[in-house]
């Protein structure tokens, strides 16, 4: 009994390390910070009665580095940040941030009106307001009752 | 990487050895990577991005918090070791009525990391701004870099 026993410890051990291991290696370059990353432009976007709600995260982005246009019910986000490299005596001891530009579609599920499109950039949060048309708003059905 | 002794003799047990010294190092050179990816980040995806640049006076720290409170962000630095945590709050909003996206990560995160030269601590300086912060930390004179003549 107490043999198998301690197999099974060794096996467990054996699991631990191998977890271990994959968890470290499992991102090489972020884990040794030697790589520049991609800006993912998180995105939240909701919607209530009025309008739609897109949040992006932009960290270290001027107002005049972002650009957002829309086509139809589709906005496209771009954000540039410029290159770390170009300024001198520089070397980098640890390197995970990204430098460059980025891109983002957007589709929303129904019309907006794009007139009204409003955006705010605080603290490196993207926020953008899209009214919807005034079909789009929903209407309370009243029922009647004969 | 380091500069390993050429030995004539070729043997196994040579190797072994070398073997033996290379996982020492990898483990003792590197403790910040190992913190980070088992200790309290283990499950938790907020790994927020960070940036170590070193000039010749002075060492900058970059890291990307976008949408952070001055408040909730702590920066604490002992024997070269500068840990940056904080919390990232959900926002309160007004009227939600039916999320499409939720990509944006919220709550707590802890990253560290190991300086690499000596650093004068008394005059670190941080600044967050733009959803970035950013900590200018001189270095001690000695570890200034210094250019020699040729002559």
């Amino acid at each position: 009994m107490s043999f198998y026993n301690r197999l099974e410890e060794l096996f467990d051990i054996q699991n631990e390390l191998s977890n271990f291991f994959e968890h470290v290696f499992a991102n090489t370059d972020r884990t040794f910070g030697l790589y520049e990353g991609k800006l993912k432009l998180d995105a939240d976007l909701w919607e209530n009665d009025q309008e739609y709600v897109i949040k992006i995260d932009v960290p270290g982005i001027e107002k005049n580095q972002i650009d957002i246009s829309a086509i139809n019910n589709t906005l496209a986000i771009k954000v540039s940040r410029p290159d770390i490299d170009q300024e001198e005596k520089k070397s980098f001891f640890r390197r995970e941030r990204f430098s460059g530009c980025a891109e983002r579609h957007l589709t929303l599920p129904s019309k907006i009106n794009r007139d009204s499109i409003s955006a705010v950039c605080k603290n490196g949060v993207l926020e953008i307001h899209c009214p919807k048309t005034e079909e789009e708003k929903p209407r309370q059905i009243t029922i009647k009752t004969e | 990487m380091n500069l390993i002794k050429w030995k004539k003799q070729n043997n196994v047990s040579n190797e072994i050895a070398n073997l033996n010294q290379w996982i020492s190092d990898f483990f003792n050179e590197s403790p910040d990577l190992f913190t980070q990816n088992c200790s309290i980040n283990k499950g938790n995806p907020f790994l927020p991005e960070i940036d170590v640049i070193e000039n010749d006076d002075r060492i900058e720290v970059k890291v990307d918090l976008p949408g952070f409170e001055k408040e909730n962000i702590h920066v604490e630095f002992n024997a070269n070791r500068l840990r940056i945590t904080g919390e990232r709050k959900t926002e309160e909003e007004t009227k939600r009525n039916h999320y499409f996206k939720s990509e944006r990560v919220f709550g707590r995160f802890e990253r560290a990391v190991t300086l690499p030269t000596g650093v004068n601590a008394q005059n670190i300086k941080a600044v967050y701004k733009n959803g970035v912060l950013e900590l200018t930390i001189p270095k001690t004179e000695e570890s200034k870099v210094k250019q020699i003549k040729v002559n």
